[in-house]
């Protein structure tokens, strides 16, 4: 293996080809759809004809590339994980290093496309929904970029649990708007962008966070992710010389897992493990697994068709997770197609299991990782021990963890971490007097 | 079999009234007296809200009622025992069903709509089921004798609008303009160019709604539109002075509109 085929030979140079189109209905199989109010009706035709435009306009891939090159740190590298591998005593692994892009998680991907797209369209303004915060980040940071006037809409209980990042949010010129309604999380948050949108549909555009809503927004988000899949597969045959045998990523909406998914889809000898949010326990309200474990049942809401957490009257109920980012009460349809048809397996991983995993990534390697893309790792850990040596696991280490650091310094109980908050808010509130 | 609404078009100097309630919001006896006082002031269609969860064409007033009437409790088979009680009650007034499609869909298109006409429902309204999904509903709502209400937006555009007028019965909802249910629209030329091209395509009657709010807004849509939908105004009218308020604000939108 050489260095330099790593770093020449790994970028897609032209626009992928996509091999996860929906009819002409919007469905991906049984899953999918436009289920939204009249008003929308027209920008969502307009992205739908861009979305098709664009798929096959070397120019847009190449300003995309451009971009994510020259901004956001790409082409991201996949990490041989040595020490961990040998500790688990199994399964080789590596690890796809999204936590290291531009704002630290695979969102910007999604983000620097929509961005184009909305520059194309004419747009003023972006405005998005974010759960653990990443994607209202990389959108912000886009938005300062490129010129737009950006609102994020963000849960008050995510806001509450993500406050590092809605400071930097507010700090790049976005607004943050706190949505009071419902479970007060992603959902909500998803809602209020579709109102504002309805509100304000001639200048604004929605850039929505992950591959769920209305089409073509699952079809246009893992379309822009497969960017992730595509340079996993090449890196793997120059450091590996083959596919590896399962591929592993954590699912909230699916928008890291498609992106790792399409550089393996269609090769039957790869498995792909989507593992979703196992929380507490496995009653209503302490998890949120929509598909591992079938507690989810279809369901149309927030645009679209797929397997939703609900009553039997058909009301979304709670969900939890330790990772923000992974309590969406929907799933990506593509993903609910998929898994529906044996292509994708899904699974899930417990708040306790997710701690472990991150305490032994660190441990081993040095890394970081998010408390969403630990799910995957944990169900990778599990998994690992019972193969063979000669075999390869890829995990998307979807986002880095330093945003989770309140959160995981309590699931690890620091004493003296929770005394420097102590002292930090006695100084913070001396401040404010004086 | 039911026979569908017995909305009809009107003329210059009267104006029909569409009323809505939240089922058993903020509770069950006061949706009861908000469907009186509206029947008292002439109403003739009621729509019933079966409150959902993610209720996604809803400002903040039928946001937040949504979501109280959830957390007290209020289950979609209380809105088919209200829906019975008052259309039994109130045999001269239409009532039709709102809500969002997952509702439907979760009791079984079939079973939903015969309970919906059993219940003396004669039309429903789905905010979030386009043209391009209809037939399922429509198909259904036809064997039990419902109008499955048709919504037009300001910004729909020409062709499509030519398909959702064709397949209009009951009345044909005109969103009077961008965002969700609340805000304030401002009655003007624009509307009547709007109605009047709808009313090239359909005989079926138009209800305008989205930000109807006081007497004037109804004066000046007579000749406009033949039914005006009015929602957040009557239950903020609720919510500021209760049963008395409510009833007075429907006397003034009622003599504004001519019935009076």
């Amino acid at each position: 293996m050489r260095v330099s085929d790593l770093i020449s030979g790994v970028l897609p140079l032209e626009p992928p080809k996509f091999p996860l189109l929906p009819d002409s209905r919007g469905y991906f199989g049984a899953f999918g759809g436009t289920y939204v109010p009249e008003i929308l009706i027209p920008n969502l035709q307009q992205l739908s004809k861009t979305f098709d435009q664009i798929r096959n306009d070397p120019t847009f891939w190449q300003d995309y590339l451009h971009e994510l090159v020259t901004f956001s740190g790409r082409p991201t590298p996949v990490t041989y994980a040595k020490n961990l591998s040998k500790t688990l005593g199994g399964a080789q692994i590596y690890l796809k290093r999204e936590d290291l892009g531009q704002t630290g998680a695979h969102k910007v991907n999604n983000v620097i496309g929509q961005g184009l797209i909305a520059r194309r369209l004419g747009k003023k303004r972006i405005i998005a929904e974010t759960g653990a915060g990443q994607h209202g980040m990389a959108t912000a940071t886009m938005a300062a970029r490129f010129g737009f006037e950006c609102t994020v809409y963000m849960g008050e209980e995510d806001v509450e649990r993500q406050r590092p990042n809605v400071f930097w949010m507010e700090r790049l010129g976005t607004r943050v708007v706190a949505v009071k309604d419902g479970t007060r999380t992603l959902k909500d948050a998803i809602n209020e962008a579709m109102r504002d949108w309805s509100t304000n549909h001639e200048d604004t555009y929605y850039a929505l966070g992950t591959a769920c809503g209305p089409h073509p927004f699952p079809a246009l988000v893992a379309w822009l992710q497969s960017i992730c899949g595509l340079e996993a597969r090449a890196q793997l045959q120059i450091m590996l010389g083959k596919m590896p045998d399962r591929v592993y990523a954590c699912v909230g909406g699916g928008s890291n897992a498609l992106g790792i998914f399409q550089g393996f889809i269609g090769s039957q000898q790869v498995q792909l493990v989507g593992v979703e949010a196992g929380g507490r326990g496995t009653k209503p309200g302490e998890h949120a697994s929509r598909i591992a474990g079938g507690a989810g049942t279809p369901g149309i809401a927030q645009g679209y068709e797929t397997i939703f957490l609900q009553n039997s009257d058909g009301q979304m109920i709670d969900t939890h997770s330790v990772a923000a980012g992974l309590d969406y009460v929907g799933v990506s349809p593509i993903l609910a197609d998929l898994s529906s048809k044996g292509l994708v397996k899904m699974d899930r991983a417990s708040d306790a299991e997710v701690v472990g995993a991150i305490k032994l990534l660190m441990a081993t390697e040095g890394i970081i990782p998010a408390l969403e893309s630990s799910h995957a790792l944990a169900a990778a850990f599990r998994d690992a021990p019972s193969m063979k040596t000669d075999q390869a696991i890829l995990v998307n280490v979807s986002g880095r963890g330093d945003k989770d650091i309140f959160t995981i310094a309590s699931a690890f109980d620091d004493d003296s971490w929770k005394r420097f908050l102590k002292k930090k808010a006695e100084e913070g509130s001396g401040s404010l007097k004086a | 079999m039911n026979q569908g609404m017995r909305t009809k078009k009107t003329t210059k100097d009267r104006i029909g009234l569409i009323g809505h309630v939240v089922a058993n919001y903020p509770s069950p006896e006061a949706a009861r007296a908000m469907i009186r006082n509206m029947v008292e002031a002439g109403v003739a269609v009621i729509e019933i809200q079966i409150p959902f969860s993610e209720p996604a064409a809803d400002g903040p007033v039928f946001m937040a009622a949504n979501h109280c009437a959830l957390e007290n409790g209020v289950t979609v088979n209380d809105a088919f025992t209200l829906m019975h009680e008052a259309s039994k009650a109130h045999p001269n007034t239409d009532f039709v069903f709102m809500t969002y499609l997952n509702i439907v869909y979760k009791a079984g298109y079939a079973a939903f709509v015969k309970r919906a006409a059993e219940s003396g429902a004669r039309g429903l309204i789905v905010p979030d089921l386009p043209l391009e999904y209809v037939d399922r509903l429509d198909q259904e709502a036809k064997v039990f004798g419902l109008d499955n209400i048709r919504l037009i937006a300001p910004n729909t555009a020409s062709d499509r609008l030519v398909l959702i007028c064709k397949s209009a019965r009951g009345f044909v909802y005109a969103v009077a303009r961008s965002g969700v249910t609340g805000g304030a629209t401002a009655v003007s030329t624009q509307l009547s160019g709007y109605t009047s091209k709808i009313s090239a395509l359909t005989p079926t009657p138009i209800g305008l709604g989205f930000g109807i709010r006081s007497p004037e807004d109804i004066m000046g849509l007579k000749g406009v539109s033949d039914y005006a939908i009015i929602g957040t105004a009557a239950l903020q009218a609720w919510q500021t002075g209760g049963d008395a308020t409510h009833r007075d604000f429907w006397k003034k939108i009622a003599k504004a509109a001519n019935h009076s």
